[in-house]
C-alpha cells in the first residue's frame, strides 16, 4: 500500500512513520486517538484523484485534512486509513478582484490568504479570530461564522473543484461552464455545493474553493459596549442590523476578550476585573469611497440607537488603553500566534439572539456543577444575517495535558451539548458525540443524508464514522 | 439605413379589436391570449394590503378549483371553440359559468396587464351556453318574469305603483304625462321591493327639496336589461334595452338619474353596444347629488355620529364605464364618498379592497337568484372585511348590494347595520 | 392538437383512494375541472405538447399530500405540484394520467417572526400576500419579474432573481427550513426543522446542506416532490408600512419617500460602459436595486396597451433614450443620511464613469410608473401584451463581465432568428447581484403567439442548446428547461451519476413530474 501511496504522490509525500501518524492521530479536540495507517500529501487534483481512486479499489478509508489544525475530530480517522494531507496545496490561485473572490487550494492559511489580499485593498471573510495557520477553505465549506453579519450573503463559498468520492472530477456552481470566471454557486444540475458543505470531508474532496472578498477597509472605527448580562446585548443588536449599522459586530465574554488582549498572566487578572461580563464589538467601518462619510452616518444611527437602550458606545471599556487599535490590528492583519492563549473546548450551535440569554443560563448552570463561573467560560454570540440569528459559542478552558480535566470537561460539554438540543439549539455542524444527538432526532433528513452518502461514496471511503455515515 | 421593424402579422396585436362585434371570433381571441398570469385571482400585487384580503374572485376563492377563474373560463371558452369540448359535456360546466357574480374583479385586474374584456367573454359564453343548453332551471322565473312582467321579480307592473303613488302625492312629474329635464330611473328592485322602497322616497325628497325639475315613468318603468344582460340572455336584454333608449330618447330629458348601479352600469355602459344611441346623459343619483353637496345646495343639519365604510358596487364602479384599452379604470368611486364625508359626524373609513378591487357583495351575475349559498358566502366575506375597519355600518348605494349584504349578514355573530347612502343622507338632512 | 387523454384503466379505484384520502370534494376529474390546467404562455398548449391532467387534488397540509403521493406511487401515476399555478411553465402535464397537485387549500402563513426576520409559509401564499405583511412590521420580501402574484414557495424553489436582491440576497439564500414531501412520500424536513417540527429559522444542515437537492439554477421544475411549508428570511425595510399606490388600474404610480428611497438613470455610450459604472456602484457598496434594462422592458411594463406600446415603439422613445442605461434605486436603510451618502458617492462614480442622465422626460415615464415594479412587482405578464408571449435565450450567472460576452452572443441569436423574433432592439437584460459578486443576464424578446412561430422558434432554441452543451457552454437557457436539458447536459459537465442517483433514491416510481428534474431510462 505504502508503495502505491508513493507512486502517487511521490515518496517524500507519504508519511508512514510511527511519531508522524502520532501526531496526526489527535487534534485539539476531546476525541480519543485514532491512527491512520500513513499520510499522504497530494499536490494536485490529480493526486487526490488518484488517491481517491487507490482507495477505491483497496476500499482504503480516506481521511480529508486541509491545514494539520483542527478542533473538532473532524479530521481523525475513525477506522483507520490514510489521511488525504491537503496543506501542500496551498496556492491561491487567483485573486480577482474586480469580482471581488479568490480562489484558493485547501492549503491556503488564513494568515497566507490574507496577506496576498492586503495587495488587492481586499480582505476575507474569516471566521472570529481564526489561527493563522489553520485552512480558509475549510472554514468556508465547513461553514464557519463570519464576523460581518451586514453582509446577507454570509456564505463566502462561491464554486469549487471536488474530487467525488468515486475519482470523478467535478466543477460545482457555473465553474463547470468553462467559459465563466465561477462566481456564481448555483448547478449544473441541482445545487451540488451545498451538499458539500459541513460535511467534514464526507461527500468529496474540495481541491479548490472560489471564495468572496471585501474591500478592506481604510478607515474605521471600533465601539464597545459593556453588559452586565448577555440578554440585554441582544436588543441593541437587533436595532442595530436592522438598520445596517456596521461592519464586525459581535459580543465576547470578558474571558475571551481579556485571553485576547492580555499581554500576560497578570495583566490577564487585571483586565478580568475591568471588564464588565460581556462586550459587544462594534466595528464602523468606511466603504472605499467618501469612507468618513460614511462612517459619519453609521456613527450616528450607532449613537441614536444606543441613547434608546441608555448605553454609551465607548472607544474602549474598562478602561483599557489602546484596546481599539488592539482589535483592529488583530482583526486586520491576523498577526501569527494563538489568540486563544487558553486551551478549551468548544459547544456551539445557531440559535435567534432572543433565546441566547436562555442558552447561557444552561450553559453557566451546568458550569457551576463542576465548579465554573463566568470568570471562567468563553462566551461568544456572533450575529448571523443582519442579526436574524446568531452562533452561539461556550468555551470551556481545558488542559490537554490533564486527563481529570479533559474527563470533566468532557462529561460537561456532551452533557450540556444534550440538553441544549433539548431545549432547541440547532447544532447545524454536528461534531464529535453531537452528530449522534442530532441525527437522532432527525429521522427523515438522517435516512435521506445516507442515502446520498450511498450514491456519492458507493464504497464508503471518505471519512467512514463521521456524522451519520 | 434603419432596419425595418418587425410587427407582429397579427393586427390585433397592435391594436386590440375593441370595436369588433363580440362573437366567437372576439371570444377566441381572448381565451387564446390568456397567459395564465392568474392576475385574476389576486388583488393587484400593488395593492394587496394584507394576507388576508389578497383575492379578487368570489368564485375562485369559494370553488378553489382554476376552473372557476377568469383562466379556467378562458381555458373552457378555448375548449369549446377549437371542438375539443361541447357545453353539454360536463353539467359542472353550468356551474362554472354561473356561479360568478359577473362582478368584474377579474376584468378589471386582467386589464392592467393586458388588453380584454373578460366579462363580456363570460356574458358571450353564458348566451352560448344558454343557446346549446337551454336556459338554468333556477333562472327561469326571473326569465318568465321579464317576459310577462318586463321585470325580475315576478311582480305585476302595477306593484310600482304602491310608491309611485306616493311619488305623485309629493308632486314627482309622471314622465308619461309631462316633461322635466332629469328622470329617475328608479330599477325594478327599488321599484319592487317593499324594503327598499323607502330609498325611493328619500331621494324623491331630497331632490323635491333641491327644486330638481325631475319625473319618473311609473307602472311603465321597464327592467334596464341588467339581468338578462348578465345571465346571457341576449334577446330579452336587447329587447328591454331598444325599448328603454327608443323611450328615454323620446322623453326629451337631458339626464337620467339612477339610484341602482345595476341599471346605472347598464344603461350607462352596456347601452352603447346597441344600434339605437342615447341622446340623454345618464348619471347615478350619488353622482348627481355630489354636485348638489359641492354646490352647497344640500345641506346637512343633523349630526350622525358613526363610523362607516363604503362598499363599491361593482356596476357603478370598474364595470361603470366603457373600456377604452390603456385608459383608467374610472367609475362612481370619489362621489359617494364625498357625500359621506359631507355629513356631520360621519367617519368614513376604508376597506382594505376598495374601488376597482372591490371584493363584490356576491349579489350580482344572477347568483342572489340563483346560487343564495355562494352570494351570501360573497356577503359574509365582504361584511368580515368591514368589521376589520372598526366600522359599524356598510353604506352602499346598489340594491342588489343592499340586499346581499344583509342576507348574507344574517346569522353572523356580530352584527352590521348595511345602510343605504341616501337613507343615511335623508337622516342627516 | 391535444386530444383529451385516455383515462387510466384503473381510474376509478384511483379516484376512489383519493377520495378516501383527502375528501370528495377535494377531487376533481371532470373535463370542464382538468381543462383549466395545463395551458400557459408558453409554447407547449400552443403547439400541443401538453394535455390536461387526469386528475386535479387539493390536498391540504403535508400529511394529505403525502396521502396523495403516496396514491401517486401505488399506482405509479405522474404528480405535479404546482404553487400559484401562475405562468406554469412547467407545471403543464406532458404525459397521460397525470395527477395535479394543487395547493389552494395550502394558503396558511404560519408566523411572522418580526425579530428574527422569517416568515413560515405555505405553497399557496403569494409574494404579494408576505410582502404587504412583511411590511407592516418594518421588513421585505423581493418580488421576482414573474410578479408578486407568483407562490412565494415556487418562487424561491425556481430562481427568485428579484431586483432588491442586489443588496438583500437572492432567493436561494432565503430558504430557511424545509418541509418537504420526497416523491417517493417520505417526509423531509430540512435545516432546524429536521429538529423541531415547529421551527424553522435556520436553513443549513444538519451537517451536509439537503437544501441542496431542491433547486439548481432554475429549479427542479416538479421533479423533486412538493414542499408543503418553508420558511422564508425577510429583510430590513425604510419603507412605507402600506405600499404607496397612485392612481387607478392600468395608470397606477408609486412613490416611495424621498427621505429613504431615489431612482437615478444613467446612460451610457457602450454596454461596456455601463457595467463599468455597475462594478463601482458594487464595489462601493451602495443601492437597492442595480439593473441594466432591455429597452422592450422599459415599455413592457410602461405600456398600458397594445396599441400604446407599438405607438411608442414606433417613436423610439425609449429605444433612442435608455440604450445602455442603467437603472440605480438607492435605499437609506440606515437613515437619510445615509441616502444622501449613497447620492454623493453615486454621483462621484456617474461623473467619473461618463454617465449621462436619461432624459428627464423620459425618467419621468418610466420612473413613476414602472421602477418600483423592481421592489414591490413588475406586473410581469405585461411581457405578453404586445404579441401575446415573449421568448429568453442566453440566461446567464456569472461575473457582470461574463454577462456582457453572454448578452452580445445573444444578439447574435437574435438576429439569426429575427423574424420570427419581433423587433427588440439589443433585448439585454443584466442585473448586479450581492453587491456586484455577480451579475444576471438574459436576452428576452417579444414573439407573435402563433403556433408556427413558436414551432419554429422551439426547434431553434433546442438546437442552440445542443450545440450550447456541445460547445461546454452550462449557462444558457437550457436548465429552464428542466429534465430535457439535464439529460443533455449532465454527463457533459460531470453531474449524470449523481443526478440520476438521487433522482431514483427520492422517486423510486419516476412520479413526480418526469422527466424532470432528469429522465431515468425504463
Amino acid at each position: 500500500m505504502i508503495k502505491e501511496l508513493k507512486d502517487i504522490v511521490g515518496s517524500k509525500n507519504v508519511l508512514d512513520d510511527q511519531e508522524a501518524l502520532e501526531l496526526y492521530s489527535v487534534d485539539r479536540s476531546l476525541a480519543s486517538p485514532k491512527k491512520p495507517i500513513a499520510v499522504a500529501k497530494p499536490k494536485s487534483t490529480a493526486h487526490v484523484q488518484e488517491l481517491v481512486k487507490f482507495a477505491n479499489k483497496t476500499l482504503t478509508p480516506l481521511v480529508p485534512s486541509s491545514s494539520g489544525i483542527h478542533f473538532y475530530g473532524a479530521t481523525l480517522p475513525e477506522q483507520g486509513g490514510v489521511i488525504v494531507d491537503l496543506s501542500g496545496m496551498n496556492k491561491i490561485l487567483e485573486i480577482d478582484a474586480l469580482n471581488r473572490k479568490a480562489k484558493i487550494e485547501p492549503g491556503v492559511t488564513w494568515q497566507q490568504l490574507n496577506e496576498a489580499l492586503k495587495e488587492h485593498d481586499q480582505m476575507a471573510l474569516n471566521p472570529l479570530f481564526p489561527h493563522p495557520k489553520s485552512s480558509a477553505l475549510t472554514s468556508s465549506i465547513e461553514r464557519e461564522p463570519m464576523l460581518i453579519p451586514k453582509y446577507e450573503y454570509g456564505e463566502p463559498a462561491l464554486t469549487m473543484e471536488v474530487v467525488l468520492p468515486t475519482g470523478d472530477i467535478f466543477h460545482t456552481g457555473s465553474a463547470a461552464d468553462k467559459h465563466t470566471k465561477g462566481a456564481y454557486p448555483e448547478g449544473p444540475g441541482i445545487d451540488f455545493w451545498r451538499t458539500f458543505l459541513g460535511a467534514q470531508g464526507t461527500m468529496g474532496i474540495v481541491c479548490w474553493l472560489n471564495v468572496k472578498t471585501e474591500y478592506r477597509p481604510k478607515h474605521q472605527k471600533c465601539f464597545f459596549i459593556g453588559f452586565d448580562d448577555l440578554g440585554d446585548a441582544a436588543d441593541p443588536i437587533y436595532k442595530l442590523q436592522r438598520r445596517h449599522v456596521g461592519n464586525e459586530c459581535f459580543v465576547l465574554s470578558k474571558f475571551l476578550l481579556a485571553q485576547l488582549i492580555a499581554a500576560d498572566a497578570r495583566d490577564f487578572d487585571a483586565l478580568m476585573n475591568a471588564l464588565p461580563n460581556y462586550i459587544l464589538v462594534l466595528v464602523i467601518a468606511g466603504a472605499p469611497r467618501r469612507p468618513l462619510e460614511r462612517i459619519a452616518y453609521e456613527q450616528e444611527a450607532l449613537m441614536e440607537i444606543a441613547a434608546d437602550f441608555r448605553l454609551q458606545p465607548g472607544k474602549t471599556v474598562g478602561g483599557v488603553a489602546g484596546l481599539e487599535s488592539m482589535i483592529i490590528d488583530k482583526l486586520r492583519n491576523l498577526p501569527a500566534g494563538d489568540y486563544w492563549k487558553t486551551p478549551s473546548q468548544d459547544v456551539f450551535f445557531i440559535t435567534t439572539m432572543d433565546k441566547a440569554a436562555g442558552y447561557e443560563d444552561i450553559a453557566m448552570g451546568y458550569a457551576a456543577g463542576y465548579g465554573l463561573s463566568l470568570n471562567d467560560v468563553g462566551v461568544y454570540m456572533q450575529p448571523l444575517e443582519r442579526g436574524r440569528a446568531c452562533h452561539l459559542q461556550f468555551s470551556f478552558p481545558c488542559d490537554p495535558s490533564c486527563d481529570a480535566e479533559k474527563e470533566n470537561i468532557g462529561a460537561l460539554t456532551t452533557e450540556l451539548a444534550k440538553q441544549l438540543i433539548d431545549e432547541g439549539a440547532f447544532f447545524s455542524r454536528p461534531y464529535g458525540p453531537w452528530a449522534d444527538m442530532v441525527y437522532r432526532r432527525s429521522a427523515s433528513y438522517t435516512a435521506m443524508l445516507k442515502e446520498l452518502k450511498k450514491i456519492y461514496d458507493p464504497n464508503g471511503i471518505l471519512n467512514p464514522g463521521k456524522l451519520c455515515f | 439605413m434603419a432596419k425595418e421593424m418587425l410587427l407582429p402579422k397579427d393586427p390585433r396585436y397592435l391594436k386590440y379589436p375593441l370595436e369588433a362585434p363580440f362573437d366567437q371570433e372576439k371570444a377566441r381571441w381572448i381565451a387564446f391570449n390568456c397567459s395564465r398570469c392568474s392576475v385574476c385571482k389576486w388583488v393587484n400585487s400593488w395593492q394587496v394590503k394584507s394576507a388576508k384580503y389578497a383575492r379578487i374572485c368570489p368564485q375562485h376563492t369559494k370553488y378553489l378549483y382554476d376552473s372557476y377563474s377568469g383562466q379556467g373560463k378562458c381555458d373552457l371558452a378555448l375548449s369549446i371553440i377549437d371542438g375539443k369540448m361541447k357545453w353539454g359535456d360536463d353539467p359542472e360546466i353550468k356551474d362554472i359559468l354561473f356561479k360568478c357574480t359577473m362582478c368584474g374583479g377579474c376584468d378589471a385586474m386582467d386589464k392592467n396587464i393586458r388588453d380584454a374584456e373578460l366579462v363580456k367573454l363570460f356574458r358571450w359564453m353564458r348566451a352560448e351556453y344558454i343557446k346549446d343548453q337551454g336556459l338554468l332551471p333556477e333562472h327561469k322565473a326571473l326569465a318568465d318574469s321579464l317576459k310577462q312582467y318586463d321585470n325580475v321579480w315576478v311582480q305585476p307592473r302595477s306593484k310600482r305603483n304602491a310608491w309611485a303613488k306616493e311619488l305623485k302625492e309629493l308632486g314627482i312629474k309622471d314622465l308619461n304625462k309631462e316633461k322635466a329635464e332629469v328622470l329617475l330611473f328608479v330599477g325594478c328592485t327599488y321599484g319592487l321591493s317593499q324594503e327598499l322602497k323607502g330609498t325611493i322616497l328619500n331621494i324623491a325628497k331630497i331632490l323635491k327639496a333641491n327644486k330638481i325639475d325631475f319625473g319618473i315613468l311609473g307602472e311603465s318603468e321597464m327592467c334596464c336589461g341588467s339581468p338578462p344582460d348578465k345571465l346571457g340572455l341576449t334577446d330579452e336584454f336587447e329587447r328591454l334595452a331598444t325599448a328603454n333608449v327608443k323611450k328615454f330618447n323620446e322623453l326629451g330629458i337631458k339626464t337620467l338619474i339612477t339610484p341602482c348601479a345595476g341599471c346605472y352600469g347598464t344603461i350607462r355602459v352596456e347601452y352603447d353596444g346597441l344600434p339605437v344611441k342615447k341622446n340623454f346623459e345618464v348619471l347615478h343619483v350619488a353622482e348627481y347629488l355630489e354636485k348638489l353637496v359641492k354646490a352647497k345646495k344640500i345641506k346637512f343639519r343633523k349630526e350622525l355620529p358613526v363610523t362607516v365604510t363604503w362598499h363599491d358596487p361593482c356596476h357603478m364602479g370598474r364595470m361603470g364605464r366603457p373600456y377604452v384599452p390603456g385608459k383608467d379604470l374610472e367609475g362612481v368611486y370619489d362621489e359617494p364618498r364625498t357625500l359621506l364625508k359631507a355629513i356631520p359626524g360621519v367617519e368614513l373609513v376604508e376597506m382594505e379592497r376598495i374601488r376597482e378591487y372591490a371584493w363584490c357583495c356576491g349579489g350580482g351575475g344572477g347568483a342572489f337568484t340563483a346560487f343564495k349559498d355562494f352570494a351570501q358566502w360573497t356577503a359574509r366575506e365582504r361584511i368580515e372585511e368591514a368589521k376589520d375597519t372598526g366600522a359599524s355600518m356598510i353604506v352602499t348605494a346598489c340594491p342588489w348590494c343592499e340586499s346581499n349584504l344583509r342576507a348574507g349578514g344574517i346569522g353572523m355573530e356580530e352584527k352590521m347595520e348595511i345602510k343605504n347612502l341616501f337613507d343615511l343622507m335623508t337622516e342627516a338632512l | 392538437m391535444t386530444a383529451i387523454t385516455k383515462q387510466h384503466e384503473l381510474h376509478e379505484q384511483i379516484l376512489k383512494s383519493f377520495q378516501a384520502a383527502i375528501g370528495d370534494e377535494n377531487v376533481k376529474d371532470n373535463s370542464a375541472t382538468i381543462n383549466a390546467y395545463y395551458g400557459d404562455w408558453l409554447p407547449p398548449k400552443v403547439l400541443g405538447m401538453s394535455m390536461p391532467p387526469e386528475f386535479v387534488v387539493l390536498p391540504n397540509g403535508t400529511m394529505e399530500v403525502q396521502a396523495v403521493i403516496r396514491i401517486c406511487n401505488r399506482y405509479k401515476i405522474p404528480f405535479i405540484p404546482v404553487g400559484s399555478n401562475q405562468w406554469s411553465l412547467t407545471g403543464s402535464p406532458n404525459r397521460p394520467h397525470t395527477v395535479l397537485i394543487d395547493c389552494k387549500r395550502m394558503g396558511k402563513i404560519h408566523e411572522i417572526d418580526d425579530k428574527n426576520m422569517y416568515a413560515v409559509i405555505e405553497p399557496l401564499c403569494t409574494l404579494a400576500q408576505i410582502q404587504a405583511e412583511a411590511y407592516k412590521l418594518g421588513l421585505y420580501i423581493g418580488s421576482p419579474e414573474a410578479s408578486a402574484t407568483a407562490s412565494a414557495i415556487g418562487g424561491h424553489v425556481f430562481q427568485g432573481m428579484w431586483g432588491v436582491g442586489y443588496r438583500l440576497g437572492v432567493a436561494y439564500r432565503n430558504i430557511l427550513g424545509i418541509e418537504w414531501v420526497l416523491p417517493s412520500g417520505e417526509i423531509l424536513r430540512t435545516g432546524s426543522f429536521s429538529q423541531d417540527a415547529t421551527d424553522g429559522f435556520w436553513g443549513e444542515g444538519p451537517g451536509p446542506d439537503l437544501r441542496g437537492m431542491l433547486r439548481g439554477y432554475a429549479g427542479a421544475m416538479g421533479g423533486v416532490g412538493m414542499v408543503t411549508k418553508m420558511a422564508v428570511k425577510l429583510h430590513p425595510y425604510p419603507g412605507p408600512k402600506v405600499w404607496p399606490v397612485e392612481g387607478t388600474i392600468p395608470n397606477q404610480t408609486s412613490t416611495l419617500p424621498e427621505d429613504r428611497f431615489k431612482w437615478y438613470m444613467v446612460k451610457y455610450e457602450s454596454l461596456e460602459d455601463a457595467i463599468k459604472f455597475m462594478y463601482e456602484v458594487g464595489r462601493a457598496e451602495i443601492a437597492g436595486v442595480v439593473q441594466k434594462w432591455p429597452t422592450v422592458y422599459y415599455i413592457w411594463w410602461w405600456a398600458n396597451s397594445c396599441e400604446q406600446y407599438w405607438t411608442e415603439w414606433k417613436k423610439r422613445t425609449f429605444q433612442d433614450n435608455v440604450k445602455n442605461a442603467v437603472g440605480v434605486c438607492l435605499w437609506g436603510f440606515t437613515s437619510g443620511k445615509q441616502l444622501e451618502y449613497e447620492k454623493r458617492v453615486l454621483e462621484d462614480i456617474i461623473e467619473e464613469t461618463g454617465g449621462k442622465p436619461v432624459k428627464q422626460e423620459v425618467q419621468d415615464m418610466w420612473v413613476a410608473r414602472t421602477a418600483n415594479n423592481w421592489i414591490r412587482d413588475t406586473h410581469g405578464s405585461r411581457m405578453m401584451r404586445p404579441s401575446g408571449t415573449f421568448l429568453a435565450l442566453r440566461l446567464n450567472t456569472d461575473t457582470l463581465q461574463y454577462s456582457i460576452d453572454h448578452v452580445k452572443q445573444g444578439y447574435e441569436w437574435v438576429n439569426k432568428f429575427s423574424p420570427p423574433i419581433l423587433d427588440s432592439d439589443g433585448p439585454d437584460w443584466i442585473g448586479g447581484y450581492d453587491f456586484g459578486h455577480f451579475g444576471f443576464g438574459e436576452t428576452d424578446f417579444p414573439v407573435e403567439k402563433d403556433p408556427a412561430v413558436l414551432g419554429d422558434l422551439l426547434g431553434k432554441l433546442l438546437e442552440m442548446t445542443k450545440q450550447d452543451v456541445q460547445n461546454g457552454l452550462e449557462n444558457g437557457v437550457g436548465p429552464f428547461l428542466g429534465g430535457v436539458y439535464h439529460a443533455m447536459a449532465a454527463p457533459v459537465f460531470g453531474y449524470d451519476r449523481l443526478l440520476r442517483g438521487i433522482k431514483k433514491a427520492i422517486d423510486p416510481n419516476l412520479v413526480s413530474n418526469p422527466p424532470h428534474n432528469i429522465p431515468i431510462e425504463g
